[in-house]
């Protein structure tokens, strides 16, 4: 397996294909699916890999000073305070010793011992300011760098759950994204630590192998060998692992929609009186949250527990069959290099090196067997990020599509068909709406009239004919582009946790303040905003919920109308608007709209009145189409609509 | 007046500081939160206690290999003046009798025993562990805090080590549970117009992310101290016992705390400041991802992708700044307690050495020397910064605290009558007289309201938008209570009745309905959790809804998802139409019921409605004549008032404001 295909297996591992979740399966996760799911972090760490290196390379060298200083001090402590033996070469020219009177003696006397002392403590000093602070300081830079790598990957998720069509938002829980847009994408700030670990682990163990084999071939050989029951364990252990990780992301997830969900309907709830029924709800999500990370933590107890018994039981071995060695004075195996540090024979500094590098291998393998541990954590919860990354969104761009012009002439329907799951909605659509024109779309309750216009905004895909925008598929333009040129006004009045002026001006960022007010006047805004104390800079909170329903419709009218598109849709725009202002609103329209190519939905026949064609879906098809006159003149399923209205009006009258 | 004057208020306000009185008022607080737990913690202290022997004891076989086999010291005791302690003793006795390979093996075999029993031999590094189970974590303080509500604290390793987790964890997720429980229903008592400014993203991160705080609280508080006290008290006797006569290694340890507490006071201010900041930019992001999934389809419709991002990017860097805040005054604080640390070190082996030189000391007396110092050591750093320690998870608390405090809606309610409360059912009616109604912060939206609906009517409320018609139908259920005036339910007063007694009376359909996360038949029983089978699909065929529900794959038991984003509007007000029929209250109030429904389903509905008031009060707001027509009595609202009242026909031969609504709206329609 080439290196190519080693990456590509590795990170399709946990790929998925369609627009569905499929769920992830820990058993089916292996080594390289693992080694796969960090491999990807590569995009969102690129742009911070010089940081990175330069992280990396302070890190080392912080540590290198420790260690480097650490080893001469405790020689020193050691062989000469502790024992009285000659001082290393080395110790002494860093403390600029005559190394005939230090190095070359027999033992040092008490004077010289004393001496010692200070040495210690400035070469203590030296390495503690110089090793502590770097320590310290980039412990900082290491929390910016990684929270940048965080940051892209935070807001490349973002950008694919917006991009994903409404079918796919329709299925999932928004506490579920909140959850893998906070929690599971923060595991991506692990990479730097797996890296820096595996490396410095390797380091470490290899340093510590060759100083224990200097001493004892065999020794390092048992050292060695001490890696196989650990990789045994790891690869028994990680698929359970997974599973607890799994399922502990999946809880929190819950709980946090549970939250949300209840937040949300929470007036519902309080006047049906099922607050005590949701805060059962809410227990049984958190203790069911809480149980499984106990399970998940519980695993890895397990695991670290055999890990170091694994572990520290060669190590046992090689600290007493050296003191062995030392107890017999045996010589060591490097004999002449390690005279150099006064080693030649094992003795007390002999046995404590061995034992130390010894135990710093084994910290190292530890250290990576336990990483390993923690990794599935991290492969299940980039998994859950990648899982939403992967999907294709089911809208998206041909690879020849290009711009939209502003439509000049028409917009057709043709035999469109549509439908959701489990659903059909759309048998055969056709029509056409002019531009200049105003074309209400009619029909009963359910019968899919949003559906259509978000068929138009392609934030749904239509499963066969045809829209065409004069006289071009609609397919053959990107998405984006259509849906800039076309504003809509939703039926239920969505706002931001904003003031009002840039709740209006979220439809065009770059709009004056003229423009604004002068799209609040089309939709009659400015009436109301006058009477707010401050105005257009009024904070609407996350439901505005001080404005009645009437004017917050309104506002989303005028943002729309900010828009400028040569398309508008209205959905159900007068709804929750008195007589007065409906009409005043739609003969603003009307007149803004001239050049324009405007579809109303609505159920109101005042409304109706307004446009100049009339749509009437029934059942999957167009029922009928043409003018209100053209339509009451005989006998049509929009006639029997309004005699309908007119006859509740008359029925209410005579009741 | 609805719309007047809506407080400006930001999403997050700058942190006020905490000060050192409020910080151990929240410490003091949450600790009795634990109270309930003392039997669990003080198990837990005791296990705490108890590993504390363990490592005392660890550092004395490795004495054994070192004098015994690596010097050959036959009998090291005879030449220095240090005194092994008690257990030592029968050790010593133990591996006397053995040549050196014998004792070799004898003490493998400890050292196995003690690593499986405390995870431990010897005295550093790798031949030590503890039972943690920290997992990966990001740099912010959201994801720091699962963590926390998974934190276990335990010193040692091996089956000592694995039980005193488990003991912990456990009291960990129960108080953990507790508390955000307590949270979570505190938040469903609020009053409805608390939320109109606090986002859901808020909610979430204080529900998911601040109540976790309480564990390192409750950790630091009882067990940390108790330890490091019993630890730092068998320390020093243990030091005194066998290094008696030089104590200056013991006065070193001991200073560290007094030093370290008064190097790192200064931050304990500044954590306040951060912690509390780096939280708010936390709920601010929680908040945008929130409204980013919630509106997805404007934000598609409108294309304006770009911007969102923008707006998500910055609250998310703002939070990760603010993380960093924290981190740097952690590190400012970490490096000073190093510093005083590292010179404490210089200064025992300072005094140290020379014993060793002088031959006072024993080699192998060096590492338990150095294992005692840095066991007191670390206790005094610990109690040292412990009050440091605290204040990024008192700044958490606050914030869970905030809302424990905050006022929940309540009546009067009188205790004794509960009895009439659980039984009561309104025969004859409401009435509201001389209502005035002000939103909190103080903006006027109903003025001197007389209202009436008896059982056995259907009442109109019409007028402009704006007119304060949904306020006024808020006030029946007890959503809002009025500011001043007079309520009265069946003759009583509001003020005599709990909230639950109420809210029985009263099925309500808001304008925008709410779905929840549940098949729809389990939306629909929402109103009465015990309706059969037949009253559902009954309540569904009146609401009209029946037809479309049969229609689908899986019928009553299609799942409907993220806020019922598979239907259509109508079919979700139908959905709550359902609902609120089903419920089968004296009071049905709906509020613009058919705005989104066809002419047809208008007519049969409000046609059932008609039926539907025998026995019962119905009251509706509308704009469509229509429905208004209909009512046996009608309200018109202008700007918080009432401005007009009676029967249709009265009100037009009245010729007053509604007369001219009533003109326009039948111009427009015949």
């Amino acid at each position: 397996m080439g290196l190519r295909a080693f990456i590509r297996r590795s990170i399709e591992g946990i790929r998925v294909e369609s627009e569905r979740l499929r769920e992830i399966d820990p058993s089916r996760i292996h080594f390289l699916d693992v080694v796969g799911v960090l491999v990807r972090i590569w995009p969102y760490l690129k742009p911070m890999f010089g940081h990175s290196l330069t992280y990396i390379a302070l890190a080392i060298f912080a540590t290198g000073i420790g260690v480097f200083f650490a080893a001469v001090n405790f020689g020193l402590m050691y062989n000469n305070i502790i024992l009285n033996e000659p001082m290393a070469p080395l110790a002494a020219s860093l403390l600029f010793l005559d190394p005939a009177e230090w190095v070359e003696v027999e033992a040092l006397t008490k004077a010289q011992q004393y001496q010692v002392i200070f040495g210690v403590l400035i070469l203590a000093t030296v390495s503690t300011s110089l090793g502590e602070l770097i320590g310290h300081a980039i412990h900082y830079y290491r929390v910016w760098i990684l929270q940048g790598i965080n940051q892209n990957l935070r807001l490349h998720l973002m950008g694919q759950f917006q991009s994903l069509s409404l079918k796919f938002h329709a299925d999932s829980r928004t506490g579920d994204s909140i959850y893998r847009l906070f929690q599971d994408s923060a595991m991506v700030t692990q990479i730097l630590q797996v890296i820096m670990d595996t490396f410095m682990a390797g380091v470490r163990f290899f340093m510590g192998l060759a100083v224990v084999t200097a001493f004892s071939p065999m020794l390092g050989l048992v050292l060695l060998c001490s890696w196989f029951p650990l990789l045994w364990l790891g690869k028994r252990m990680s698929a359970p692992l997974r599973a607890g990780f799994k399922v502990a992301r999946e809880r929190n997830a819950a709980l946090t929609s549970t939250i949300q969900e209840s937040i949300e309907g929470i007036r519902t709830i309080k006047v049906n009186g099922l607050e005590g029924e949701r805060q059962r709800m809410f227990d049984v999500d958190s203790v069911g949250a809480f149980a499984a990370a106990h399970d998940a933590r519980v695993r890895l107890m397990l695991f670290g527990f055999f890990v170091f018994l694994f572990g520290v039981a060669p190590l046992a071995f090689i600290e007493l069959r050296a003191a062995l060695f030392a107890y017999d004075g045996a010589e060591t195996f490097l004999r002449d290099f390690l005279l150099a540090f006064g080693f030649g024979l094992w003795n007390l500094g002999g046995q404590d090196q061995a034992r130390s590098n010894a135990k710093q291998s084994m910290a190292a393998t530890d250290g990576l067997v336990k990483l390993w541990g923690r990794l599935q954590d991290v492969a299940i919860g980039l998994g859950r990020v990648y899982q939403i990354l992967d999907l294709t969104p089911d809208v998206h761009n041909r690879p020849d599509a290009r711009a939209l012009a502003p439509v000049q002439d028409s917009i057709r329907f043709d035999e469109v068909r549509f439908s959701y799951p489990g659903r059909e909605v759309f048998t055969d659509i056709s029509f056409e709406a002019r531009v200049g024109e105003v074309t209400a779309i009619l029909g009963p309750t359910g019968t899919g009239k949003t559906t259509l216009m978000l068929l138009l905004l392609r934030m749904l895909e239509f499963q066969g004919g045809r829209i065409s925008l004069d006289g071009e598929d609609i397919r053959d333009f990107t998405f984006e582009s259509v849906r800039s040129n076309i504003a809509l006004a939703t039926q239920e009045n969505i706002l931001f946790s904003k003031s009002l002026l840039e709740n209006i001006r979220y439809a065009r960022p770059d709009a004056s303040d003229e423009e604004v007010r002068a799209a609040a006047r089309v939709a009659c805004v400015d009436e109301y905003v006058d009477r707010l104390a401050d105005g257009y800079d009024t904070f609407l909170g996350e439901r505005a919920s001080k404005l009645s329903t009437g004017q917050r419709q309104r506002l989303v009218i005028a943002r729309a109308v900010l828009k400028d598109t040569p398309i508008l849709i209205l959905d159900e725009p007068t709804a929750s608007l008195d007589a007065v202002h409906e009409l005043r609103i739609m003969n603003r329209i009307k007149e803004w709209a001239e050049q324009r190519t405007v579809f109303l939905i609505t159920h109101r026949l005042s409304t109706v009145r307004q446009a100049d064609r009339i749509v009437f879906l029934g059942d999957g098809v167009v029922a009928d189409t043409g003018s209100h006159d053209e339509l009451m003149a005989r006998p049509t399923a929009y006639r029997d609509f309004v005699n309908a209205e007119i006859e509740s009006v008359g029925t209410a009258a005579g009741g | 007046m609805a719309e007047a004057a809506i407080p400006q208020q930001a999403p997050a306000q700058a942190a006020d500081t905490i000060t050192s009185g409020e910080a151990l008022r929240i410490i003091g607080r949450a600790m009795r939160y634990t109270f309930v737990f003392r039997f669990d913690l003080a198990v837990k202290a005791a296990a705490q206690m108890t590993s504390i022997f363990w490592i005392l004891v660890l550092p004395w076989p490795a004495k054994v290999v070192i004098d015994y086999i690596v010097l050959r010291d036959t009998d090291p005791s005879a030449t220095v003046e240090s005194i092994p302690p008690f257990f030592f003793k029968p050790l010593l006795a133990m591996v006397e009798p053995l040549s050196a390979y014998q004792t070799v093996f004898f003490m493998g075999a400890l050292f196995l025993l003690m690593v499986v029993l405390a995870g431990a031999y010897g005295t550093d590094g790798a031949q030590r562990s503890n039972t943690e189970t920290e997992l990966a974590q990001g740099q912010d303080t959201a994801t720091k805090s699962e963590n926390d509500a998974n934190n276990m604290h335990s010193l040692v390793g091996g089956l000592f080590g694995l039980f005193e987790a488990l003991w912990h964890i456990r009291i960990t997720h129960r108080l953990n549970h507790r508390l955000r429980s307590e949270l979570f229903g505190r938040f469903n008592a609020h009053r409805v117009t608390d939320f109109n400014d606090r986002s859901i993203g808020d909610v979430v991160y204080r529900g998911m992310y601040d109540t976790p705080s309480i564990s390192n609280i409750i950790f630091n508080l009882w067990v940390g101290p108790a330890t490091s006290a019993v630890n730092l008290a068998t320390t020093i006797l243990m030091m005194f016992l066998v290094f008696r006569n030089i104590p200056v290694v013991v006065w070193c340890a001991l200073a560290v705390a007094p030093t370290s507490f008064l190097g790192v006071l200064y931050f304990a201010r500044l954590m306040r400041r951060q912690g509390t900041l780096a939280r708010e930019a936390g709920s601010v992001t929680t908040a945008t991802i929130e409204e980013e999934m919630a509106n997805v389809m404007a934000v598609q419709g409108m294309g304006s992708d770009k911007e969102d991002r923008a707006r998500f990017a910055a609250a998310s860097a703002d939070s990760f700044k603010r993380f960093r805040g924290v981190v740097l005054v952690n590190v400012l604080s970490a490096f000073t307690t190093t510093v005083i640390t590292t010179c404490m070190v210089f200064l025992v082996f300072f005094f140290l050495a020379p014993e060793f030189i002088e031959g006072r000391l024993a080699p192998g007396d060096w590492w338990v020397i150095w294992g005692y110092f840095g066991a007191i050591a670390a206790s005094s750093v610990y109690l040292g910064r412990l009050w440091f320690s605290l204040q990024e998870n008192v700044t958490g608390m606050r914030r869970v605290f905030a809302i424990l405090d905050a006022p929940v809606e309540a009546l009067a309610g009188d205790r004794a009558r509960q009895e009439f409360d659980d039984t009561f059912a309104l025969t004859e009616g409401v009435r509201l007289e001389a209502v005035d109604y002000d939103y909190p912060d103080g903006t006027r939206a109903l003025t001197g309201i007389d209202f009436e609906g008896r059982i056995g009517q259907m009442v109109a409320l019409a007028g402009p938008t704006g007119a304060g018609k949904s306020t006024l139908a808020y006030l029946i259920p007890a959503l809002l209570t009025p500011t001043s005036g007079r309520y009265y339910l069946d003759g009583r007063q509001l003020t005599q009745f709990d909230l639950a007694a109420v809210r029985r009376q009263v099925a309500f359909v808001f304008q925008e309905t709410s779905i929840f996360n549940d098949t729809i038949e389990g939306n629909i029983r929402m109103g009465r959790r015990g309706a059969t089978d037949e009253e559902v699909r009954e309540a569904a065929r009146i609401a009209g809804v029946a037809d479309f529900i049969d229609g689908l794959d899986e019928g009553y038991d299609t799942h409907l998802g993220r806020a019922g984003a598979k239907l259509s509007v109508g079919q979700k007000q139908r959905i709550a139409i359902a609902r609120a029929l089903v419920s089968n209250k004296p009071i049905l109030i709906l509020d613009e019921p058919t705005a989104a429904l066809d002419p047809q389903t208008e007519n049969r509905l409000m046609a059932n409605l008609r039926e539907a008031r025998e026995g019962r009060l119905v009251i509706v707001i509308a704009h469509r004549l229509s429905t208004i027509r209909s009512a046996d009595h009608i309200y018109f609202l202008e700007d918080g008032e009432v401005v007009e009242s009676g029967t249709h026909a009265d009100l037009v031969a009245t010729g007053g404001t509604y007369a001219t609504f009533v003109e326009l709206q039948s111009g427009r329609t015949a």
